[in-house]
């Protein structure tokens, strides 16, 4: 598993502490019930926090998944 | 604190399974990460409750707190932001600014000001804590940023005379000095996340806004009394040397950072904080130094002053028992790191701070004592401690061969006065309550939101004792209080202070509340919710008394007949006061009695 994806993970567990490794993977604000905008702009700030970079607000639309969350990471 | 840290604490908190602990907060903006914050360190300041933070509608801080969540909570916290005060002063919402709109929003400010103020009235069983508008004043004036335009300094004005006010409702309010100290003010706003979110803090301000916020709410217990040094501490100089006259604390000598730290000394000594000295020399020769007519701290404020040459250890251990104390309410002040070292491993729990050799040191040594010591106001008690704990020097002369004698006890002219009034306006029951350990029925502690709720309840009742005999007044030196059945009381509190032992007041206490009062019988039975706690010893020994001839175990609450009680009572003469204070104007207390005899 690569770094960021650790990282991200533990991003995650800080949000959604219920959920596994395995499903916070797979997770999508459509899967998850918990997942509305407050625990977007959460994470936002998490990764922001974790990742020492930006995350703006037009990104907010490509965290939907945490795959789609890994990719902006990576992007960075 | 990190954002991922206050969520962790806040997931394993909860887990805790303590008896719940609503706080709300109030606030205009989307509070967000302000919340996350808020509830991770109250949750760490509560270990014991489980904390629940609620909050309330975006751009709706007045109506926030008339909501029926605010007044459901125990504790509110209302952190006020310019765009409170008028949306205009928001930098989110489209807004003009111009002269005609700056003479509006002063109107406008002051009308939502006057509505806050009715909504904090209705507040009145909920701790209530606030904070000015932290955020720096926006680009609305039409002057340049360094001057202070009028707005400003109206809005300024109005906040200032709005905050006075409100305190006298019982508001406390954070300290902005104390906000600046760590949240400087240019890191405080985030455009972006206002923009965005609604949420106008930095990470690192709400951090820090949310730590005080919640010191605040839950005060860390304060320390009672303090030990220090002499010798390159309260004075520069070794005075067995230099003689008294060298010892310096001025500016002439550049010794200022002394004579700082003895004015902080005597400020803590006038405001009933105790002060002892520890320190290896020549007795006389401190004596003499002491009559110093500059010295800033005079012998009268300080006791007792343990002036030898052996261990600082032992000295501490005298002075506290003197003090009649915890060694974990004291703090020792020393210059010599092998002594604070020596004091430190002996005494695990005594917080031993170092007295700085620099200038800059020394006012942060202050600032910390104040924070330690830091009190609402000076009561007639804090008055009157050291002059009590002088007195009980003689009084534990008389009772170190044993029980006083019956004699001694009659002669004293105790007189105890009663306060019944249950929403009495200052804070002296809490204060007693939350800082007596020795004598005290089970140890609970109660901040001042659970406090509130406790004595809402129809049934309450809470009294307050104040004593004095020939020998001089002890002050307010008890609190009882509990609910009322029919005839039965449950007594969920009882403290007493440990300066009042050994005068029987404790009996007397318990044979108040089994009396007679105008026609109207007194309990005729009482349960006392004891709880045994390592420190507290004394109450266990005085219920002892009773246990074999109530239901109960050593450890566990206790029943008390009038019979029971009446039966090993020991000889009381007490006389209470015939006018007891009470809730309403004129009108006793269905409590209330003139005289014990038992």
């Amino acid at each position: 598993m690569n770094e960021s994806r650790t990282r991200l993970l533990q991003c995650f567990a800080a949000v959604f502490p219920e959920l596994t490794s395995a499903q916070a993977e797979s997770a999508s604000a459509e899967s998850i019930s918990g997942w509305d905008s407050v625990a977007t702009v959460t994470l936002a700030a998490l990764i922001e926090e974790e990742f020492a970079c930006s995350v703006e607000p037009e990104d907010y639309e490509k965290m939907t998944s945490f795959q789609g969350c890994l990719h902006l990471v990576e992007s960075r | 604190m990190k954002l991922a840290e206050a969520l962790r604490v806040i997931h394993q908190a909860q887990r805790s399974d303590g008896p719940p602990c609503q706080v709300y907060l109030a606030c205009g903006f989307e509070p967000l990460h302000l919340l996350t914050f808020l509830n991770a360190h109250c949750s760490l300041a509560r270990p014991d409750r489980h904390v629940t933070l609620r909050r309330g509608s975006y751009a709706n801080l007045t109506g926030n707190l008339e909501s029926p969540a605010a007044r459901e909570s125990e504790h509110v916290a209302m952190v006020l932001e310019w765009p409170d005060l008028d949306p205009r002063l928001g930098l989110r919402m489209p807004a003009l600014w111009n002269a005609d709109t700056m003479r509006e929003i002063s109107v406008e400010s002051a009308r939502r000001l006057a509505r806050l103020e009715h909504a904090l009235e209705g507040l009145r069983h909920q701790s209530v804590i606030a904070c000015a508008p932290t955020l720096p004043f926006p680009p609305a004036a039409l002057v340049a940023p360094w001057l202070a335009s009028e707005l400003e300094l109206d809005l300024e004005y109005q906040l200032s005379s709005f905050r006075q006010r409100t305190r006298g409702l019982g508001v406390k309010w954070l300290s902005t000095g104390a906000l600046g100290a760590v949240s400087p003010g240019t890191s405080r706003y985030d455009c972006k996340g206002d923009f965005s979110s609604g949420f106008p803090y930095s990470m690192t301000h709400a951090d820090e806004l949310a730590g005080l916020l919640s010191s605040l709410l839950f005060a860390p217990p304060l320390r009672k009394g303090v030990i220090t040094d002499l010798d390159g501490t309260l004075w520069k100089g070794i005075v067995g040397e230099v003689g008294p006259a060298n010892v310096s604390w001025d500016l002439d000598h550049t010794s200022r950072p002394h004579g700082l730290y003895q004015q902080i000394l005597r400020s803590l000594a006038e405001s009933g904080i105790l002060v002892g000295i520890s320190s290896k020399n020549d007795p006389t020769v401190v004596t003499e130094a002491f009559q110093r007519r500059d010295l800033l701290l005079r012998a009268e404020h300080v006791f007792p002053m343990e002036v030898h040459w052996g261990p600082k250890s032992e000295s501490v251990a005298r002075i506290a028992k003197a003090w009649n104390i915890g060694l974990d309410s004291i703090v020792f002040v020393d210059d010599s790191a092998l002594e604070r070292d020596e004091v430190a491993r002996a005494h695990p729990q005594v917080e031993c701070l170092a007295f700085p050799g620099d200038p800059g040191g020394v006012e942060t040594l202050c600032r910390r004592l104040r924070g330690l010591f830091g009190r609402d106001k000076v009561t007639e008690e804090d008055q009157l401690r050291l002059s009590t704990i002088r007195q009980n020097q003689e009084w534990q002369a008389v009772t170190d061969a044993g029980e006083a004698d019956e004699a001694f006890l009659a002669g004293l002219n105790a007189r105890l006065l009663l306060d019944c009034r249950r929403h009495n306006p200052d804070s002296r029951a809490l204060e007693l309550l939350n800082k007596t350990n020795q004598f005290n029925l089970n140890g609970v502690r109660r901040d001042e939101g659970e406090w509130l709720r406790f004595l809402a309840q129809d049934n309450a009742f809470c009294w307050i004792v104040s004593y004095e005999d020939r020998l001089g007044p002890l002050g307010r030196i008890a609190v009882l209080a509990g609910t009322r059945e029919g005839e039965h009381l449950t007594l969920a509190h009882w403290v007493m202070s440990c300066r009042a032992f050994s005068r029987r007041i404790e009996h007397a206490c318990l044979s108040w509340l089994f009396h007679e009062v105008a026609g109207k019988p007194g309990a005729t039975s009482v349960t006392l919710q004891f709880a045994a706690t390592p420190r507290n010893g004394p109450t266990r020994d005085f219920l002892r008394l009773w246990r074999d001839g109530a239901d109960g175990q050593e450890a566990a609450e206790i029943t008390l007949t009038r019979a029971a009680f009446e039966q090993h009572c020991p000889p009381l003469h007490h006389h209470f006061d015939d006018q007891p204070l009470t809730d309403g104007a004129g009108q006793r207390s269905e409590f209330a009695s003139q005289e014990i005899s038992s």
